[in-house]
């Protein structure tokens, strides 16, 4: 079966925004759960179906749905449904409850919604940069839409159910996805990512929950839901990614005055590479692209984009590849594909 | 490489943790993965990783910790125990929130340093309506109780005034 959204870029990629080349990304997602029906531990397939229908029904009545796609992951093959994963659109967690997961999108791929993962509902909000506010109004402005029509799981004292306590109160996840070599370059990130964590922070890999750290990117999010408002939640999280983004700055400037060559070296080394290669893996492509975007945020290689990057990081990824093939390939293929692939965003520039 | 836990089978799921102020790398095998309390991780893909530091076994296993004369307690609405949430690793419905109100304050006292939501509300409530249903929820529980121990009159008291107050509740809607 076609995905329904398989020829549109999604907005966040475009690199536009504050900080783009830093922060590559800003992200909110909001939990809820509708008052009665259990949580998904305990939720059986008729009650799951059943919220699906009210709140698309919801959608429709607030004329919200003509203007977003509707995915069910069920008719969906795997290599199609870890794309969606890819394009950060749904968790590993919809994808273990395929037959009534589903996920609205908005034509911009900023705006979607997942029904019946961990919780009931998870919206999010993706941007491009540094842009938490807009991620805010964004998904505030669809539960509150929701809000209006369905009653909520909602307690006096804990505020907003959730299925794991870690998201009781507001159900807030607010996250930033950064780009930090220089930081990694000149050894103080573990420093960094120590007093991130001694803050109410938590830091993760490009992938969300339990993913490794690759290409330098980190995804900072908040830990706290509950004891803080969603505004003071943002803005903590929001003055911590503005130091990190100075921090990492200043120790680029560093490297650059002090070991120049070797960072130009580097940079178009992975440059040559990435141009030329024939065939290359995942893990490759990621560090490579780490070297070449420090490159291009530095004002060293004036021919790509940040956009560019952007797109080449998500459109070389293993189910990408897939969907373009229209099969799922074997490693080898893939890693040849991923290849040309990459050396047709190059050539294009 | 073998797995860093058991040695014997072929480690596929790696991730990296902060430990003191080291970024520590481990490589486990499938099994003592799950072992470790990481459900749903994705062994086939190199780039996935399950374990997170507030993995969800851990937190819920506090959980159980707090020894309060509710220990045994079902829930009434979903029949969930302090043992089926930690082994699920989730809370069964907005009721075990009430019945294990306890446990639960505690518990978030101690992961979030605050059990009080100060963020938006819902709309429709105020408080005149939250606080109906608080005692609705927690009349129900006692009725649940009191049918338990047989004390019948009791339960019809109960009912009766769970009654009048679902009254009240649906004329303010």
């Amino acid at each position: 079966m076609a995905l329904p959204i398989k020829d549109n870029v999604p907005g966040w990629l475009e690199g536009i925004g504050d900080h783009a080349d830093v922060a590559m990304s800003s992200r909110i997602r909001l939990a809820r759960n509708l008052k009665g029906y259990p949580f998904s531990s305990k939720i059986r397939l008729e009650d799951e179906k059943q919220i699906r229908e009210e709140v698309l029904k919801v959608l429709e009545r607030e004329k919200v749905l003509p203007s977003m796609t509707k995915i069910d992951l069920k008719g969906l093959t795997l290599y199609e449904c870890n794309y969606l994963l890819e394009e950060h659109l749904i968790s590993n967690d919809l994808l273990s409850r395929r037959k009534v997961a589903t996920v609205v999108v908005d034509q911009s791929g900023q705006i979607s919604m997942m029904i019946n993962e961990e919780d009931h509902l998870r919206i999010q909000s993706i941007f491009s940069g540094f842009n938490l506010e807009s991620c805010w109004r964004e998904t505030e402005n669809l539960a509150d839409i929701i809000g209006r029509n369905l009653e909520y799981e909602f307690h006096p004292k804990f505020g907003y159910l959730t299925a794991c306590p870690t998201n009781t109160g507001t159900g807030l996840r607010a996250s930033v996805l950064i780009h930090l070599p220089g930081l990694v370059l000149t050894k103080e990130i573990q420093k960094v990512l120590r007093g991130i964590s001694q803050i109410g922070l938590t830091f993760r890999g490009l992938y969300g929950e339990g993913s490794e750290v690759l290409g330098n990117f980190f995804q900072i999010s908040n830990q706290i839901t509950i004891g803080k408002s969603e505004n003071e939640l943002i803005e903590h999280l929001s003055r911590t990614t503005d130091q990190l983004i100075e921090h990492e700055k200043n120790a680029r400037a560093i490297l650059f005055k002090d070991a120049g060559h070797y960072i130009q070296d580097k940079v178009w080394r992975a440059y040559g590479i990435l141009e030329h290669a024939r065939t290359i893996t995942s893990e490759e492509v990621m560090n490579l692209l780490s070297a070449v975007r420090l490159g291009v945020s530095m004002k060293l290689i004036k021919k790509l984009s940040v956009s560019t990057i952007n797109r080449v990081l998500i459109y070389s990824q293993d189910a990408h590849l897939d969907v373009a093939a229209g099969k799922s390939l074997n490693s080898t293929d893939r890693d040849i594909n991923r290849a040309t692939v990459i050396r047709s965003f190059f050539k294009d520039n | 490489m073998k797995c860093e836990n058991c040695k014997k089978n072929d480690a596929t799921i790696h991730f990296t943790q902060m430990k003191d102020d080291k970024v520590v790398s481990y490589s486990l095998c499938h099994e003592c993965a799950e072992k470790f309390g990481m459900k749903g991780a994705k062994h086939d893909s190199k780039q996935q990783l399950a374990f997170t530091p507030d993995s969800k076994s851990e937190v819920l296993s506090e959980l159980l910790q707090s020894k309060g004369p509710d220990n045994n307690d079902k829930c009434p609405a979903c029949h969930s125990t302090l043992d089926s949430i930690k082994d699920n690793g989730r809370l069964g419905c907005g009721q075990c929130y009430f019945t294990f109100e306890n446990q639960i304050d505690v518990l978030l006292r101690r992961i979030q340093a605050s059990s009080f939501h100060v963020g938006k509300r819902t709309s429709k409530l105020d408080d005149r309506v939250y606080k109906d249903q608080i005692e609705v929820r927690k009349l129900k529980k006692k009725l649940s109780d009191a049918v338990k121990k047989e004390n019948y009159e009791e339960a019809a008291c109960l009912r009766d005034e769970i009654i009048s107050i679902e009254k009240r509740l649906e004329v303010s809607k």
